[in-house]
């Protein structure tokens, strides 16, 4: 058994490959695609997965023992959640970039975080009663955007990246929760999406614009590493 | 044979009230014009609007929105989304119907006034529409263009214009003479008595502002029918030195003058008795809520039944959809910025 959990959907695929190269890391896996997340109960302090066959996992468990681990990661995971045929940011930055006050904008990031399964996951750890340190890490970053929403978003428009980070990381901090953002190496130039150099090129970049090529999930993964070094957990 | 003998039953208060169950007494309206599903309806007024706006949208009717709020924003009503056609914020006055329709094509110019407070910037006229305010004087300005322009949207786009009209006390700046919706100092602001006068509005001006208003919009949108109703909401407060229930008699009295007056001498105007649903004696109060002023869940749907009802008869009924129980029937959804004004009673 490994201290440290790491608990996520689709985007994880590209550590899955990489853990066992990172055998020093001691991280357990447990990922499922999509909405499956959601299948994940919880019972008596132990996560249960209900269809565990729908998990991907590198250890032979059907249930998260939560309580054995001094940290929680919960990855990906639809920071935001996808809407009906709407996703992400599309609506918040229309051409008409004042429509919305900074107030309501700031709302719609709460409310979107609090339906994300990143957030039913944490309120699953949090009524286990679970003691031990957890951490969200997003991705697809909070700002990621359409590539029709983009062409329209000028070089001139203020980028939001770290106010939405602040957000998220008070929302958070109020469940005693962490709020890790990604490395900034991963983000373009214009920094308000992944580079292409970082994505999976097998994947349509119209429709999937954030799965992690090898190459990226090195980088998230060295960036999550090194701030697991950065942190010191007293033993269990 | 004299003029009473061919009346009808509904002009006998003995068969057409008294004999009846309240909830029995029927053809209260004779609408004009006949509401089809597809009639784009925009609500504006106090706040009993907001409940016509709701009743249309839950029977599939077209309740216009020029001001959408943020896709999957979950707390669209904090923000006053979708709680009038645009963002306007309650309008009480006639007299601020006018003031917005002038903004909107051009007559004149909002002012540059702001208020501020715990370094949070209001709207002196939507002091409420951002719960917490916005963050500079630019996102306040921006933001009240975009009302701006989804009002003239508003009036080149709507089929039948809703307005309720709820007040006649108002608050006026001295100096430059335009209206606020709350006095300011109220909701946030600071009250100067050099600089804001009180106005009760009288017949007279209340008549021409309305008027003027509806005439510009028509100017826009020949074919715009209004559809009036009055506020059976009282008064939080008066500023006259009557009592709280003569002023609110006195006030909704003028006011259903007017709007009688208006709809018995213009085709395009019409008059919905929600007011004398909800007030009247027959009703016995039974449609308010404790504090004798809010209007509870029941006489909501009461009036908007009547309404469609009424559509029914005067047109022959049409397939609509069902009315849905959700908590927009709670009348505690309603925004009524007015009610503010009870924090003020040290009493």
């Amino acid at each position: 058994m490994n201290s440290i959990c790491l608990i996520g959907n689709s985007h994880i695929a590209g550590f899955s490959k990489l853990l066992s190269k990172y055998d020093s890391a001691g991280i357990d896996m447990f990922a499922a695609g999509g909405k499956r997340m959601l299948t994940i109960g919880q019972t008596n302090g132990v996560l249960h997965l209900r269809k565990p066959e729908q998990f991907h996992s590198n250890t032979s468990n059907k249930n998260i023992e939560i309580n054995r681990y001094q940290h929680l990661i919960v990855y990906g995971c639809q920071v935001i959640s996808r809407g009906s045929g709407t996703f992400w940011l599309n609506n918040y930055y229309d051409t008409a970039s004042l429509r919305y006050s900074g107030a309501c904008i700031s709302s719609l990031h709460l409310s979107a975080l609090k339906s994300s399964i990143s957030y039913k996951t944490i309120n699953l750890i949090r009524a286990s009663g679970y003691q031990g340190k957890v951490t969200v890490i997003p991705s697809p970053l909070p700002n990621e955007l359409h590539p029709e929403i983009k062409s329209g978003f000028g070089e001139e428009k203020p980028f939001i990246l770290r106010s939405i980070g602040n957000l998220y990381t008070q929302a958070l901090a109020e469940k005693k929760v962490n709020f890790h953002m990604l490395p900034e190496e991963l983000l373009s130039e214009n920094n308000y999406t992944t580079s292409k150099l970082f994505l999976n090129k097998s994947s349509d970049i119209n429709s999937d614009f954030s799965h992690l090529n090898i190459d990226g999930s090195k980088l998230v993964l060295s960036s999550i590493i090194d701030y697991l070094n950065s942190y010191k957990p007293a033993p269990i | 044979m004299n003029p009473y003998d061919d009346l009808p039953e509904k002009s006998f208060w003995k068969t057409a009230v008294a004999a009846k169950n309240p909830f029995d007494i029927q053809q209260l309206w004779a609408p004009k014009y006949n509401i089809r599903p597809a009639h784009k309806v925009a609500t504006f007024g106090s706040c009993f609007a907001q409940h016509i706006g709701r009743a249309l949208q839950q029977r599939g009717y077209s309740w216009l929105r020029t001001e959408a709020p943020p896709t999957n924003l979950k707390a669209k009503e904090v923000f006053n989304y979708d709680v009038f056609s645009c963002r306007t914020g309650n309008i009480y006055t006639t007299s601020l119907l006018r003031q917005w329709i002038d903004w909107t094509v051009g007559t004149s110019k909002p002012p540059e006034e702001y208020w501020e407070k715990d370094g949070r910037i209001y709207d002196p006229f939507r002091p409420r529409i951002e719960p917490n305010g916005f963050a500079s004087v630019a996102e306040m300005q921006a933001s009240r263009d975009v009302t701006l322009k989804a009002m003239e949207e508003m009036i080149t786009t709507a089929d039948i214009f809703v307005f309720t009209l709820g007040l006649t006390e108002s608050w006026f700046n001295t100096e430059a003479g335009y209206e606020y919706p709350m006095c300011p100092g109220t909701v946030a602001g600071e009250f100067d008595k050099d600089l804001h006068f009180f106005k009760n509005q009288n017949y007279g001006f209340i008549r021409k502002q309305l008027l003027t208003a509806i005439r510009n919009m028509r100017i826009i949108n020949p074919k715009l029918k209004i559809i009036l109703t009055v506020s059976p909401v009282p008064l939080t407060a008066t500023k006259s030195r009557e009592h709280v229930l003569v002023a609110t008699m006195n006030s909704k009295s003028i006011l259903r003058a007017i709007a009688g007056e208006l709809s018995n001498n213009l085709p395009f105007i019409d008059y919905f008795p929600s007011y004398e649903i909800i007030n009247s004696a027959p009703f016995k109060g039974m449609f308010f809520e404790q504090n004798q002023r809010s209007v509870n869940h029941r006489g909501v749907s009461f009036v908007m039944d009547s309404f469609f009802q009424c559509q029914d008869d005067m047109f022959g009924p049409i397939k609509r959809r069902n009315k849905k129980n959700t908590d927009k029937d709670d009348s505690s959804n309603i925004i009524c910025e007015e009610m503010l004004l009870e924090a003020f009673n040290k009493n």
